[in-house]
């Protein structure tokens, strides 16, 4: 099995996510782009950062809540990604999925981590200025596939997309999500299995 | 498939909604379990698609700030397979029983910093330092004599091995901007630069660098990013070492 420092298996490469190449000098994608990384190339750092980076702090953002918190740990998974570009296998998935992945571990992780929580309260508190974000809610990411990521959700049962909602944007464990939807523990696990299941077939991700 | 019940928990190991003990048994079924490996890589990707419809530009100020900080960040070299992988993961599992009895034993920080402590290794070669460091019979664990570092970090030292291992909870606080810690083997002789290293959110476990030799003490100073030759000023935080 994959190291803990890593973000766990992942398979099928997805081309179809090049279409989320914003307009401009990129050409290569998120692949190449770490594989470069990989050997030390910062502008191609530069230029992957330009691709992860939304989907990076949309996650951080949405299950870390606290804008300041958020970034922070954007940064810290970037310079993961910096730091661990060579580890990444091409022909074990997506640089997108790896990427993305890690963040969203790393913001659930963070939002875990209730030994330090008192403390980030406190430096949260302390701080003076809270950046905030350019953009709020802008479509960063190309409408096609978020409409087909939404349509995906849609089509799940409510108890699918409530507990995968849930899991995913609240970073709660399956056993919260029992708790909070006040079903047993057993039905969440197939309910969150069933449900990506679904997505994935609905999707078209390659197996 | 062969284990219904942990094969039911692929969902919930892809989305994240695992608690670090259960992923850890989880990922430990995944090892042995071709099925779900395969499974888990397709819900992987295909929860990573649930991150496009919250996807936010970032302030270009984020960008700006991070370019500069991969200057302080060492990029990991690729695996080297085949050979050495049995020896590895056997390493691993035993370095993972050794790493939690050690935090068991050595930080009274808490059950998250252990455990995030724990998995926080990804370097081969790391790991089989710290556990040489760890499963030593002369191990021992020291604490710092400096108030506000006392029960944040510790020092595990070797005098058998001549090594020793860095263990810092997340709560360290991060050195001034352009600043980072470093780390020291002092003795009669004079401080010898051990490496630098910065706090972690999820806590870190480093070797220190060189041999522990004659040295009495292990300081750790504030230098320039990069660190020094030479300590700059007095310590922030030292750590008697036992006597050999």
């Amino acid at each position: 099995m994959a190291p803990l420092g890593d973000v766990g298996p992942w398979q099928s490469r997805h081309t179809r996510h090049l279409s989320a190449i914003p307009a401009g000098p990129a050409v290569l994608d998120a692949d190449e782009l770490l594989l470069r990384v990989a050997r030390g190339d910062r502008d191609a750092f530069s230029q992957l950062y330009d691709l992860v980076a939304p989907r990076v702090l949309g996650v951080a953002r949405r299950v870390v809540r606290d804008p300041a918190q958020a970034e922070e740990v954007a940064q810290e998974v970037l310079l993961e990604v910096w730091r661990l570009a060579a580890r990444f296998e091409p022909e074990r998935g997506g640089a997108l999925t790896w990427v993305t992945t890690l963040a969203h571990r790393r913001a659930v992780d963070r939002v875990r981590s209730a030994q330090a929580a008192a403390d980030r309260e406190e430096r949260s508190a302390l701080r003076d200025h809270v950046p905030a974000y350019d953009v709020v809610a802008e479509e960063v990411e190309a409408r096609v596939e978020v409409e087909q990521v939404r349509r995906a959700l849609d089509g799940l049962t409510p108890l699918q997309r409530e507990a995968v909602t849930l899991a995913y944007y609240g970073g709660l464990t399956y056993r919260e999500v029992a708790v909070v939807l006040d079903v047993p523990l057993g039905t969440v696990k197939t309910r969150l299995r069933d449900g990506l299941i679904r997505m994935r077939d609905a999707l078209g991700v390659e197996q | 498939m062969s284990e219904e019940p942990l094969h039911l928990l692929s969902g919930a190991y892809a989305l994240n909604a695992l608690a670090l003990e259960e992923r850890e048994a989880f990922e430990d079924h995944l090892s042995t379990c071709d099925s779900c490996r395969a499974e888990v890589a397709g819900l992987t990707t295909t929860a990573a698609r649930l991150a496009e419809p919250i996807a936010v530009a970032p302030p270009a100020r984020l960008k700006a700030d991070l370019l500069p900080r991969l200057d302080e960040v060492r990029q990991l070299p690729p695996r080297t397979p085949p050979l050495e992988e049995l020896p590895i993961s056997r390493e691993r599992r035993r370095m993972r029983v050794l790493l939690a009895a050690a935090a068991g034993i050595v930080l009274a920080a808490g059950a998250a910093t252990t455990w995030t402590m724990v998995r926080y290794h990804d370097v081969a070669q790391r790991e089989r330092a710290i556990t040489r460091v760890l499963a030593a019979p002369d191990a021992r664990a020291v604490p710092s004599t400096t108030p506000s570092w006392r029960g944040i970090a510790r020092v595990i030292v070797s005098r058998q091995r001549g090594e020793g291992v860095l263990v810092a909870g997340a709560e360290l606080a991060a050195p001034p901007a352009g600043k980072t810690y470093e780390l020291w083997y002092i003795s009669a002789t004079g401080a010898r630069p051990a490496g630098t290293f910065a706090p972690h959110a999820r806590g870190l476990t480093r070797v220190i660098t060189g041999a522990v030799g004659d040295a009495t003490l292990v300081a750790v100073t504030i230098e320039p990013t990069g660190g020094r030759d030479k300590p700059s000023g007095s310590p922030v935080a030292t750590f008697p070492l036992p006597a050999a």
